[in-house]
């Protein structure tokens, strides 16, 4: 799991409770990589995973609210540091089309050891766009807050509508309807 | 927890999280200089391979120059401009000039003027286009004004050294000749085409195409204008789906087309016009091949007829009418006359009686006028009456066989007891021979001769007449009347013979006479199938006189024999002997139609063979055939063998008298020339009929049944009418009668009682003569006859007449059947 992710996180988790509370759950969650993140470093999955679960726990919300607000807290952060990526595209279906095509071809290229979701477009009208995500991470509440602010990013008023494929949530589809 | 440890691991994991960005450019910062390494050493080996590959670059392009140079089309590059920037070796002897001449000139400049325009459209649309190629050919000059034709392909080549034309050029002036020959070639057929169409259409021929299932592909307007229908109206269908009389319909059945490739029949039909009316065409049809000479249709040519043929129609309707008043004339002229005829007797016979009575001399002076007038009244109606019959056909002419030495002396001692002028001498001579027989009419020889001796008397005063009689060769003899009288001027000799004609009107006054007395002598002459010539001087004298066809050779065969009554020539038996396949074809239909039995030999030996195995009537003998001819043939008929007394006519094509002594020589009696007509070869015939020996025909008779019986047509047509059916009506009459009464006759012979045969055979003989069976019918009748004189042969002919009545009944059968 690429740094930055670590990073925005605990950089979240400041803003939102105090240094205190992210002091607090790398304490509890003793990661083996030790804790000290960096954006360009690379760090095991199952960290970050550990310190959403203990955040959930010390706040009483749900981890899939958590990462859902995640998703959309990182928007700004993507939006801010690769603005290339989202001036290409004149729309928001245009932009969805592209993660799979464009976006992860291009991280790779700068992280090769980068481990990215598929997001593959099933069906693309004016009106309707099928996306089929899939991750062995399970993370798709975590997308489905970088579509919203996606949304928002581009002025959009559309309807989300996720639908799990597999039940475990590694295949979920999304349908944005407007 | 305390804050100050909080702060101090935030500061401690800050402290770690820098290190280890840190390491991680460091490491980066590594990686990309060891890259940076790599991508110099490549790029000096990427600069290593350019070097290598522009050095072959320059070898190629030197190749390729030199092939190019040495090629043997011929290349060159142009600019936009148009002018010449390079040119290879075959391009410069294909403008005989040089590298420096040619370079730079403007390629206008080497098109053919009268090409100019082509080229420059051509490069401009190649221009425009942006095609990759183009090929065109063009005329071009050289230097010694020769003209080159060139087929160049033309890129547009665009490269660093700019923009420009490049040409690969191959001479196709002989191609090029050779086209322009056939081009020629086809103007000239197609103006040859142009000037048979122009021809065709001014002979008002109309001409329609058929394709091979004769439906018509092309029709010209001369057609369509004949029979009045567009061309839409007939296309794709066959003539006789719209135009052709259905009877017409095999006349242009493609069946029959090109069996002949040499000759195109003409036929005379009849095409439906549009508006209904018939209209009459010739048309002729003949075959379209294509190349592999298979027929593919055929071209029918037609000529409207229809106004010929309204023509024709209406002659046809002026002759009857013409022939009709002609008739009417002639019978009026025989009724008339006729009605004269009985008050005229009546005035001639009044006078005799009148003259007998006592008159004193006015009054007798009075009644030799009216005598006189009589006669003359007779005599002209008399006349009148011939030449009514003669020209009506009503003269039979029949052959009598007479010495015509003897016929003519009578002739002239007629004339003498009528006239007796004591200045005029009346002869006949003849030459030194004692009788010469003819096959002719006695009556009309006779009426010939008095006649023309009658007319010399008139105008004969002083001199002689001569009545003459010639042999000119075996066959025929000149009759002649000479005078030494008042002669006829020459250039009336050619009226003289016209009706009601005399050379002189003042001969009428001076001789009086009707003016037809020459007029019946030359018609009389061609029923006879003679002519009558004149020959005469004014003042010295006249001489008539016709040939006469004479028997001599035969009459000594005739006076030795048999005075049997006339068979008819159907009794005859002849042998043969001819070569010609189409003469045996003629002579064989000619007696088939005649019923006259016939053997056939095609040479010479076959004909001997054939004539020692049976009797023959007569044998036709042709001169000339292989392996043996018609002499060698008859000297050994003659010489032995049944036929040696047999008449043998020769027939010949050649004239040559050497030919006919000859042939007379060896035997032959008579001669037919070929070719000769039915008629002559009957005539012929005839004259042999007699000649059938009555004992010949008897084992004839009873030699061979059915065959011999002969129905006489005519009879037939006689006693039953035209209609075949009741004809066959008649037929079944007779087997049922005759049937039950040949049972009759039967018992009468085996009575042996001369009265029974006698009244049986008078009972059936009529039927016989009824059916045609004329034969028969003169068997039984003779029969009859000597039955009633007590001839006690006729007990012996039972099986004779039995034998004929079921030949008689078997024929009858059969032609019911």
């Amino acid at each position: 799991m690429k740094g930055i992710v670590f990073t925005e996180f605990l950089e979240m988790v400041e803003k939102g409770h105090g240094y205190d509370m992210v002091d607090t759950i790398i304490e509890e969650v003793n990661p083996p990589s030790g804790g000290a993140y960096t954006s360009i470093g690379t760090y095991p999955h199952s960290e970050i995973v550990q310190l959403i679960i203990s955040l959930g726990q010390h706040t009483n919300t749900a981890v899939p609210d958590l990462l859902h607000s995640f998703g959309r807290y990182l928007f700004d952060t993507f939006a801010k540091n690769y603005p290339s990526f989202f001036e290409k595209p004149s729309n928001a279906f245009e932009f969805f089309d592209s993660i799979d095509e464009y976006i992860h071809v291009e991280v790779l290229k700068l992280y090769p050891d980068a481990q990215l979701p598929t997001f593959e477009t099933k069906l693309k009208t004016d009106k309707e766009l099928h996306l089929v995500y899939e991750s062995e991470r399970k993370m798709a509440m975590f997308a489905l807050g970088l579509m919203e602010k996606g949304l928002e990013y581009y002025k959009e008023d559309a309807e989300i509508d996720m639908q799990y494929v597999n039940d475990d949530g590694s295949k979920v589809l999304f349908v944005i309807s407007k | 927890m305390s804050e100050e440890s909080s702060i101090q691991r935030r500061l401690s994991r800050e402290i770690r999280a820098r290190k280890s960005a840190e390491e991680i450019l460091e490491q980066k910062a590594i990686e990309l200089y060891n890259a940076n390494i790599k991508l110099t050493e490549l790029n000096k080996k990427l600069e290593k391979e350019v070097q290598y590959k522009s050095n072959q670059l320059v070898q190629n392009e030197m190749i390729y120059k030199s092939l190019v140079d040495e090629a043997t089309d011929s290349i060159f590059n142009f600019s936009n401009e148009l002018k010449i920037s390079y040119a290879n070796s075959k391009t410069l002897e294909l403008f005989g000039v040089s590298s420096e001449e040619l370079i730079g000139k403007e390629i206008n400049e080497l098109v053919r003027s009268d090409y100019l325009d082509y080229a420059t459209a051509f490069l401009t649309q190649f221009w425009e286009n942006e095609d990759p190629d183009r090929y065109v050919e063009l005329p071009l000059k050289n230097q010694l004004g020769q003209e080159v034709w060139a087929g160049i392909n033309l890129t547009y080549v665009k490269d660093s050294t700019g923009n420009y034309f490049s040409a690969i050029g191959r001479d196709i002036t002989q191609r090029k000749n050779i086209e322009n020959n056939l081009e020629k070639a086809i103007l000239q057929l197609e103006r040859s085409e142009h000037k048979y169409r122009g021809i065709l259409r001014n002979m008002q021929l109309g001409i329609v195409e058929l394709d091979i299932n004769e439906n018509v592909q092309e029709a010209n307007k001369i057609f369509l204008d004949m029979i009045g229908y567009s061309f839409e109206e007939i296309r794709h269908k066959t003539p006789s789906d719209v135009y052709l009389v259905n009877e017409n319909k095999p006349l242009i059945d493609h069946k029959n087309l090109g069996q002949d490739p040499t000759s195109f029949p003409v036929y005379d039909v009849k095409l439906n016009h549009k508006s209904g009316r018939e209209i009459n065409v010739l048309i002729s049809l003949a075959p379209i091949y294509n190349l592999e000479g298979e027929t593919t249709g055929s071209i029918v040519i037609h000529y409207d007829i229809t106004q010929r043929h309204l023509l024709q129609e209406k002659m046809r309707e002026a002759k009857e009418l013409a022939e009709s008043a002609r008739k009417a004339e002639q019978k009026f002229l025989a009724v008339m006359t006729h009605e004269i005829r009985t008050p005229l007797n009546a005035i001639l016979g009044m006078s005799h009686l009148l003259a007998d009575t006592n008159l004193d001399d006015e009054q007798n002076e009075y009644v030799e006028l009216v005598k006189n007038a009589a006669d003359m009244l007779q005599a002209l109606v008399s006349d009148i009456l011939d030449l009514s019959k003669i020209q009506a056909g009503k003269i039979d002419v029949k052959n009598e066989n007479f010495d015509l030495i003897n016929h003519l002396d009578n002739c002239l001692k007629t004339i003498q007891i009528r006239h007796s002028d004591p200045n005029v001498k009346l002869q006949f001579k003849y030459d030194d021979f004692k009788e010469l027989w003819t096959d002719t009419d006695k009556k009309l020889i006779h009426q010939i001769v008095i006649n023309l001796l009658d007319n010399a008397m008139k105008f004969t005063h002083q001199g002689e007449i001569i009545l003459g009689l010639e042999r000119v060769d075996k066959n025929y003899a000149t009759l002649s009347v000479s005078d030494t009288g008042i002669g006829i001027a020459k250039e009336k000799l050619n009226i003289i013979f016209k009706e009601f004609e005399q050379a002189d009107d003042q001969i009428h006054g001076t001789y009086g006479g009707t003016g037809l007395g020459l007029s019946i002598c030359q018609k009389l002459a061609s029923l006879l199938g003679s002519k009558l010539n004149v020959e005469s001087q004014e003042g010295t004298g006249t001489k008539f006189s016709m040939r006469i066809k004479i028997n001599q050779q035969l009459k000594g065969a005739m006076t030795s024999g048999l005075s049997q009554p006339n068979k008819g020539i159907s009794g005859l038996k002849i042998l043969i002997a001819e070569d010609n396949k189409m003469n045996q074809k003629y002579i064989t239909k000619l007696l088939d139609k005649k019923n006259i039995q016939y053997d056939m030999a095609s040479n010479g030996v076959e004909a001997v063979r054939l004539a020692s195995l049976s009797l023959y009537h007569v044998i036709l003998m042709d001169l000339h055939m292989p392996e043996m001819d018609g002499y060698e043939a008859t000297k050994a008929i003659r010489s032995k063998g049944k036929n040696s007394k047999t008449p043998i006519i020769a027939l010949t094509a050649s004239t040559m008298q050497s030919q006919k002594d000859e042939a007379f020589k060896v035997g032959m009696v008579d001669f037919l020339s070929k070719p000769f007509s039915p008629t002559q070869l009957f005539a012929l015939l005839d004259n042999y009929c007699d000649n059938i020996p009555e004992k010949n025909v008897e084992e004839n008779i009873i030699g061979e049944n059915e065959s011999s019986v002969v129905f006489d047509e005519n009879l037939i047509r006689e006693y039953l009418g035209d209609d075949k059916d009741d004809q066959n009506e008649m037929f079944e009459l007779f087997l049922e009668t005759v049937s039950a009464e040949r049972m009759e006759v039967e018992g009468a012979f085996d009575s042996k009682k001369l009265d029974n045969i006698k009244m049986v055979l008078h009972k059936i003989k009529p039927t016989f003569q009824m059916i045609g069976l004329k034969d028969i019918f003169q068997l039984i009748g003779e029969n009859e006859k000597a039955a009633a004189n007590g001839d006690v042969n006729v007990v012996n002919r039972k099986s004779l007449i039995l034998d004929r009545i079921d030949s008689a009944l078997e024929s009858v059968k059969k032609r019911i059947q």
